[in-house]
């Protein structure tokens, strides 16, 4: 709807700014990052191209491998926590939520979705507290129903403190899978649904057979932006455990050992190049996350037209 | 296939009664036509028949059992819905086995099952596809075929064909006549469409607000509509209602005037001098060319020539508005005042609650 | 045998679940806000009671007002996020204005490069963010964080409502045109005004990332000048691990501003849940 021969300014004036700030500040620092990757810098400043030297140093080198493959695979339980505990919650909730005529939906909807909202490093410190052996609550709670055996200072223990920080992430953030499940359970026509129940089906029938087919295309959608989230994690972590992610590193994930390789901790420098290195490899891992999700997931998923 | 019957069906939304005591008799193998104004209920008393909805009083039989509190497979019924409702991830194979496989069918006798009913429907070639692959007229025979192939009891349409463009509705609508009178199966079908009811149906039923107006054949509601909310909804375009008063009484015959204009005589029905009535005339029974019955004058307002038949619309003197359809194509200057006349047979008479008056 | 409960499955198992799971999402709220307002000793005896007159005490709050900079803190904050967001939406309104509306050469490619931003979390750039901003001089001010927001916030914005404006009706445009109305007073005026939904949805889907972030605070604003609330809460705690009237209070304090704006916002904030961000 241009009109031909007088050039377009109005379009440069509503792109540019986005533009300029997205580019400089969001699109420019990922690109440099992965240059940065390849260089070498000394305590002056200096930089020199190595090549893969520093994804060499990083992937081989006793003690930094060893860091990137720990926070590597604790990212990946922290990620499969997720995706085990969060869809089928989340789901169960959404699918209760959606069922008609439930009264109270909304109230239960404003209610379940509101940890969500608040910062990962309230959060974090909230559930410190109340899994506190000092404070006693959780103790107290378990007594309550005859659990009370089972309490153990969870955070602190090597074998358990991940498993508690994703459990933890998993209760602040249920509410996104809850809704966009929600939200694709409630775009089936309900005359589809009749149809089902005049066929006879039950509702355990209607739920396997025509709702769950139906949204799994919204279960990729909600596990691979579980998987980006997780990647990139690290406030919960660092609030809890600060940058050491302790017990002995056992909850330490892939942002967490970003940050120390970035600015250092204890005795070890930081170094500019290394994090960037490290940052890439993120990349590489999100990168590789987003594909399967494109090439596997969304092929096979195929979205109805309902 | 089975009788249908209704007693004081009565559904109700929170405060609001939508049904206020439905009763009906479907006959075995009959094919009902629901019809009314949107909001009228039909679609709900559908519903209710299908085991959609319950009932909040009254009772619902299928053949000799009271279905009240089964569900729609326990009440053996099978439904086309107005979207078609087809399940979007399977085949129209498996849509159509959907209900089969749980009623526990072998997949012998399914796959039997299945198959014979595509090639009624001309099916054959659309088993393995995905109803997104399908064209609405296409949906519209899988639905139906997801319906025929459970051979239910009773089956019920909600308005079916409304989703489909004029050409292919015709054609439907004649395929679901057809189909109906070769499967004898107790049918009740849900439209707004007059022409759809008209034609489709044994027996019609207009809905209004929740009441029952009138049940009948689709002739007997043309001819002999029981009051004026009938005798409007039923024929196109509507019936002529015009408000008169009796003015004179000569034996067996009254005067009607319009705004003070005498328009003729009727057969006395039991009124009194000073009555207000309402006089109901089609459009296609009144003509310019007759020159005896009932007489009505009016200016000529707008005129609309269709070739095969014109519309006039005439205003006149207490300056209420009626149609003429007019047979052919005919010339007529705007405001040129005009006379039409009706027999005496096509005249409906209603009284002031709007109820028809027979001949006593 | 009944249709009632062959329809739906028993509703009083079904509130049974919800009520039990919202209480599991509300619990450890509450017992911050709860506890917050009780004297240190009620804390560790009865951390479930309410407080009473006899528990009731402020002290939590009055210390932390004492020892840290929170007015501060919680004006660094809404600083931020308020001109970040004013930011993204104009920024992001416009840009997706011209994506969705004009056919120009590169604009698929432009479209991608801003998709990327959605797929690629800015995180990863830090080193470079740092260095930048360390370039720029802006280490340490909250415009680096409002630059940095404004880049994050920007390409989620646009992919929402540029879906959104693609389905505003061509008529009112062309209508304007035919008018001779300039194509900036036709967005200001016309195309903004229709936005208003899908803009008030952007808006609540930005300001929570921003308000909670701990990131870019903790790397390019950490001065006692410039904290956010978050940051601020997060380094108040660590320092007073031990005082737990001020470590409830402090959270209590974080978490109200957000409480209130969501009650506040509930219903736009889910209904922009459930209908634009599914697709």
């Amino acid at each position: 709807m241009v009109s031909a021969g007088r050039f377009p300014w109005h379009v440069v004036v509503f792109v540019l700014p986005g533009f300029i700030v997205y580019t400089l500040f969001s699109a420019w620092p990922l690109l440099d990052t992965l240059i940065l990757s390849f260089y070498d810098q000394d305590d002056a400043g200096n930089r020199w191209y190595t090549g893969f030297d520093n994804y060499l140093f990083v992937l081989s080198d006793a003690e930094m491998s060893a860091g990137f493959w720990n926070a590597l695979w604790n990212n990946f339980k922290f990620f499969m926590v997720h995706v085990l505990v969060q869809n089928p919650i989340g789901l169960v909730l959404a699918a209760l939520l959606s069922l008609k005529d439930l009264r109270g939906a909304r109230s239960y909807r404003t209610l379940i979705f509101m940890p969500t909202l608040l910062s990962v490093v309230i959060i974090g410190f909230v559930w410190q507290l109340i899994l506190s052996p000092l404070w006693g609550v959780s103790e107290t709670l378990l007594d309550s129903i005859g659990m009370v055996d089972y309490f153990d200072a969870w955070l602190g223990k090597e074998s358990s403190a991940l498993l508690t920080l994703a459990l933890i992430s998993v209760w602040q953030f249920i509410g996104i899978p809850m809704m966009l499940i929600y939200a694709s359970l409630l775009a089936i026509p309900e005359e589809l649904l009749d149809a089902a129940y005049v066929d006879g089906a039950s509702p355990l029938r209607i739920f396997w057979q025509i709702k769950l087919p139906l949204i799994l295309p919204t279960l990729g959608l909600v596990t691979i932006l579980t998987f980006i989230g997780n990647f990139n994690a690290f406030d919960l972590i660092y609030a809890v455990k600060g940058a050491l992610a302790g017990p002995n590193f056992s909850t330490d994930i892939l942002g967490g050992f970003f940050y120390r390789t970035f600015f250092g901790f204890q005795s070890s420098l930081g170094s500019a190049t290394l994090g960037s290195t490290v940052a890439s490899l993120m990349f590489l891992v999100i990168l590789a996350g987003v594909m399967v999700y494109f090439w596997v997931v969304q092929r096979r998923l195929h979205r109805y037209q309902l | 296939m089975a009788a249908l019957t209704l007693r004081g069906v009565r559904k109700v939304f929170g405060e609001i009664e939508v049904l206020h005591g439905i009763d009906l008799d479907v006959d075995d193998g009959e094919l009902v036509v629901f019809v009314g104004p949107s909001g009228c209920g039909k679609s709900t008393l559908l519903r209710v028949v299908a085991g959609l909805e319950k009932l909040d009083g009254g009772e619902l039989k299928i053949g000799a059992e009271v279905v009240n509190d089964l569900s729609p497979r326990e009440r053996g019924i099978a439904m086309v819905f107005q979207s078609y409702a087809l399940y979007p991830h399977m085949s129209v194979y498996k849509n159509m086995a959907f209900g089969l496989k749980i009623d526990g069918m072998s997949s012998v006798q399914m796959e039997q099952r299945i198959r014979e009913t595509a090639r009624t429907l001309q099916l054959d070639e659309l088993l393995d596809r995905k109803p997104g692959q399908l064209s609405g007229g296409q949906r519209q025979r899988v639905a139906i075929g997801r319906a025929i192939v459970r051979d239910p009891r009773v089956f019920l349409f909600d308005e079916p064909l409304s989703n489909l463009d004029a050409a292919l509705r015709v054609k439907m609508r004649i395929e679901i006549s057809r189909l109906q009178k070769s499967l004898k199966t107790t049918t009740v079908y849900v439209t707004h469409d007059q022409v759809e009811a008209m034609t489709l149906a044994d027996k019609i039923v207009v809905l209004n607000a929740g009441k029952v107006e009138q049940v009948g054949s689709p002739m007997d509601l043309y001819h002999r509509p029981a009051n004026t909310f009938v005798a409007g909804f039923i024929g196109s375009p509507a019936m002529n209602l015009i408000s008169c008063d009796v003015t004179r009484l000569d034996g067996e015959v009254a005067e009607l005037r319009v705004g003070g204009s005498r328009v003729g005589e009727v057969p006395r029905m039991g009124f009194l001098a000073g009555d207000s009535v309402t006089l109901g005339v089609r459009p296609e029974h009144l003509s310019m060319a007759a020159t005896e019955g009932l007489a009505l004058s009016g200016t000529l307002e707008a005129l609309e020539r269709l070739g095969d038949i014109t519309y006039l619309y005439l205003s006149l003197a207490d300056g209420s508005q009626i149609t003429v359809a007019e047979q052919g194509d005919r010339v007529l200057d705007i405001g040129e005042l005009v006379s039409v006349y009706a027999a005496q047979d096509d005249l409906h008479l209603f009284d002031e609650a709007g109820q028809a008056m027979r001949d006593q | 045998m009944s249709t009632k409960t062959n329809r739906t499955i028993n509703a009083g198992l079904v509130h049974l679940v919800l009520v039990l799971y919202t209480v599991i999402a509300l619990f450890p709220i509450l017992m911050i806000l709860i506890n917050a307002f009780k004297s240190r000793k009620s804390i560790f005896r009865d951390p479930m009671a309410l407080p009473t007159e006899a528990t009731f005490t402020t002290i939590g709050f009055e210390k932390v007002f004492a020892k840290s900079n929170f007015v501060l803190f919680f004006g660094n904050s809404l600083t931020v996020t308020l001109v970040s967001l004013f930011f993204v939406l104009l920024f992001g309104a416009m840009m997706a204005w011209a994506l969705s509306e004009y056919d120009f050469r590169g604009r698929r490619l432009l479209t991608l490069f801003m998709a990327i931003g959605i797929m690629v979390p800015i995180r990863l750039g830090t080193v470079s963010i740092l260095e930048l901003m360390v370039s720029l001089d802006l280490v340490n001010t909250l415009t680096a964080l409002i630059l940095v927001y404004i880049a994050q916030g920007l390409p989620l914005a646009i992919f929402i409502l540029s879906e959104y404006m693609a389905q505003i009706p061509g008529e009112l445009k062309e209508a304007a045109r035919c008018d001779d109305v300039s194509e900036y007073r036709i967005f200001f005026y016309i195309i903004l005004p229709l936005t208003k939904p899908a803009i008030a949805t952007v808006a609540v889907f930005t300001m929570i990332p921003i308000w909670n972030d701990l990131w870019f605070p903790l790397i390019l604003a950490p001065g006692d000048q410039t904290k956010t609330l978050t940051l601020g809460v997060q380094q108040f705690i660590g320092q007073y691990t031990t005082d737990w009237n001020s470590v409830l209070a402090s959270l209590s304090l974080a978490v109200l501003p957000v409480l209130v704006m969501y009650l506040i916002f509930s219903r736009q904030l889910i209904r922009g849940l459930t209908s634009g961000a599914v697709k």
